[in-house]
């Protein structure tokens, strides 16, 4: 029992100071964060403005949200939208793509620690600093700019943030799984511009869910990128109640665990395949 | 043998790379149906090395050795045949068996490209679950390196390749491991970079008994490093052996060179000729210098002939350059074994 919990404090401290050590990588990056927040701006504004314009004409739309409302949840999604979000956390994760194709993977695979962990922990530590530096700065801006709402209540606000965590976790889950598929196809872009332009699709960070036609909102609800960018939208605005709310944490948490489990299987199964490029 | 610290029995891996098709649109046909042919990287490998021994592994490009590196440290599944390394599967034990080995690729880095490279150290001392105070006191004693300690706090994109190996090495070593594998330390660095790298490997494996598993292209790196060598060609090991051992192979290369006055030396070449006529005998005026001559015997019998002639000055007998042997062994194999 001691030495199960020796272990686990040990454990802790080798993934957080890697997390620790991204969050330093991330802010060394000085500039790209200047260019990410006026992308991330820019992107956020030209959605509130289309939504704006959509909404004006649409009357199932003005039925599904009123002016206010379609603005912040625009903002909100777009601050949490993961897809796009965070030059530093772009960066690192295509880094971690590249490794395979530059062979660099190899100094990653002589150290003493398991993959899976050592690249969630790498990403927790550049997603806190975008998080720091890009969505609260775009999130303030907006707010000043009497574009979106604040939260209603204290409790939204934890509700929010462990709505975000959950998110992180299945993006995480998400990104691993690229990561472990690029073993076998050495070059992981095509996978990811894939993956960015389904999960802003169906995540709700283009088009709210609500919105969306019945078929594709069936489709929408099967997939892990609801509980992404929608579910913590939502959460902020106080649009999840009650089992709609324990049901919105219990998909999140369903997904987070199976796309881990998923990423571990994939990764073990397409290791034996690692071809190290470039000698 | 048996507890040897790195044993490898038959090790075999093997590649699918793909190939263009040949002739027009085959870059269309390759889109559509690529062709893979199958390459041994490395090919029935078998070799033991024991604990603190420094072997170094040669062989010209695409021989093998860099993936058989990857193969000891775990980072590549083998095909066929067995590795042990300190008892364990690299490849299925990888964890705990990279807990007890550094490995220093040239051309790859282990440090965090944005950060100065104390960060990275700092990291790896998580990673490694060193201690404090091992790590306060390793890094001392690194920073014995040459001019390595003003580099630390510098972001390590900064550095030049021959600052930033100093450091690659420094982080190899941190952690105090029992076996390093070092995959071309040397590579890119100038001859007094060069020089310090070696006499710190020498000296830490020495002090600590660390294992050391040296690929080169570099042969004095081999010279002043190693007493054993194995030389890989096309994925197999075409000798394994003492340095010296492989140098002696080669008899034959040494060469005889010999100083004496003109009618003397003319009496030599005759007789060198007569007695050894596949010998390559050069004169250049009062010395001589004959080459090709045989075995260790034949040289022997050479100079035992030569120093029968009055008035010779001076004889000695000259090994031949270790990047002639080397270069013999790919091409020929080993001479007499």
């Amino acid at each position: 029992m001691a030495f199960a919990a020796a272990s686990w404090r040990q454990s802790v401290g080798r993934y957080s100071a890697v997390s620790r050590a991204y969050v330093r990588v991330g802010l060394a990056l000085r500039f790209e964060f200047l260019v990410g927040l006026g992308a991330t701006l820019l992107n956020t504004w030209i959605l509130v403005s289309i939504w704006s314009v959509i909404r004006s004409g649409s009357s199932d739309v003005q039925a599904a949200f009123d002016a206010p409302d379609m603005a912040t949840y625009m903002v909100v999604a777009g601050v949490v939208n993961f897809a796009r979000m965070g030059h530093a956390s772009r960066r690192v994760i295509y880094r971690s793509l590249r490794q395979v194709s530059t062979g660099q993977i190899a100094v990653e695979l002589v150290r003493p620690v398991n993959m899976q962990l050592l690249r969630y922990a790498e990403w927790l530590g550049v997603f806190l600093v975008d998080a720091l530096l890009v969505a609260v700065p775009t999130w303030l801006i907006f707010r000043l700019a009497g574009v979106v709402d604040d939260p209603s209540s204290g409790m939204s606000v934890a509700l929010f943030a462990l709505s975000i965590g959950l998110a992180w976790l299945v993006l995480a889950g998400l990104h691993f799984i690229v990561n472990a598929i690029t073993l076998m196809s050495i070059s992981g872009s095509g996978v990811t511009m894939a993956r960015v332009a389904i999960q802003e699709f169906f995540g709700g960070a283009l088009i709210p869910l609500a919105l969306m036609p019945g078929a594709l909102r069936v489709v929408a609800d099967l997939l892990p990128f609801q509980a992404i960018t929608s579910t913590p939208t939502l959460v902020y605005m106080d649009r999840l109640e009650g089992p709609e709310l324990v049901r919105a944490f219990g998909v999140q948490v369903i997904w987070a665990i199976a796309l881990f489990a998923i990423g571990m299987v994939v990764w073990r199964l397409l290791v034996r395949r690692v071809q190290i490029q470039g000698g | 043998m048996g507890d040897a610290a790195i044993q490898v029995e038959n090790l075999t891996k093997t590649y699918r790379v793909e190939r263009r098709r040949p002739g027009r649109l085959s870059w269309v046909r390759s889109l559509v149906a690529p062709m893979y042919e199958e390459i041994r990287g490395v090919d029935r490998l078998s070799l033991a090395i024991d604990h603190g021994e420094v072997l170094g592994l040669l062989g010209p490009n695409g021989a093998g050795k860099s993936t058989a590196v990857k193969l000891l440290t775990g980072v590549l599944f083998p095909t066929e045949g067995r590795v042990r390394v300190l008892g364990r599967d690299p490849f299925h034990d990888r964890i705990a068996n990279a807990q007890d080995i550094g490995v220093l690729f040239g051309q790859r880095s282990h440090l965090l490209h944005d950060l100065p490279a104390v960060d990275s150290f700092g990291l790896l001392r998580h990673l490694y679950g060193t201690s404090q105070s091992d790590y306060d006191a390793r890094l001392t004693e690194l920073t014995d390196l040459p001019q390595l300690e003003p580099l630390l706090n510098q972001p390590v994109r900064t550095l030049s390749l021959g600052q930033r190996m100093r450091c690659e090495v420094a982080a190899t070593f941190l952690h105090q491991p029992r076996i390093v594998y070092l995959d071309e330390p040397t590579i890119g660095l100038d001859i007094e970079a060069k020089r310090r790298i070696r006499e710190f490997i020498l000296s830490v494996s020495r002090s600590l008994g660390t294992t050391v598993l040296l690929t080169t292209h570099d042969l004095n790196d081999v010279q002043e490093l190693c007493e054993r060598v194995v030389v890989l060609n096309q994925g197999s090991a075409v000798f394994d052996g003492l340095l010296g051992d492989l140098i002696d192979l080669h008899a034959s290369s040494r060469a005889v060179e010999v100083d004496a006055p003109g009618d003397v030396i003319e009496m030599i070449v005759q007789d060198v000729s007569r007695r050894w006529p596949e010998a390559l005998v050069t004169r250049d005026g009062s010395r001589v210098r004959a080459s090709g001559i045989g075995d260790q015997g034949a040289i022997v019998d050479a100079t035992r002939l030569i120093m029968a002639h009055v008035g010779v000055r001076s004889i000695s007998v000259v090994e031949p350059p270790i990047e002639d042997v080397i270069l013999s062994v790919y091409q020929h194999g080993v001479r007499g074994s």
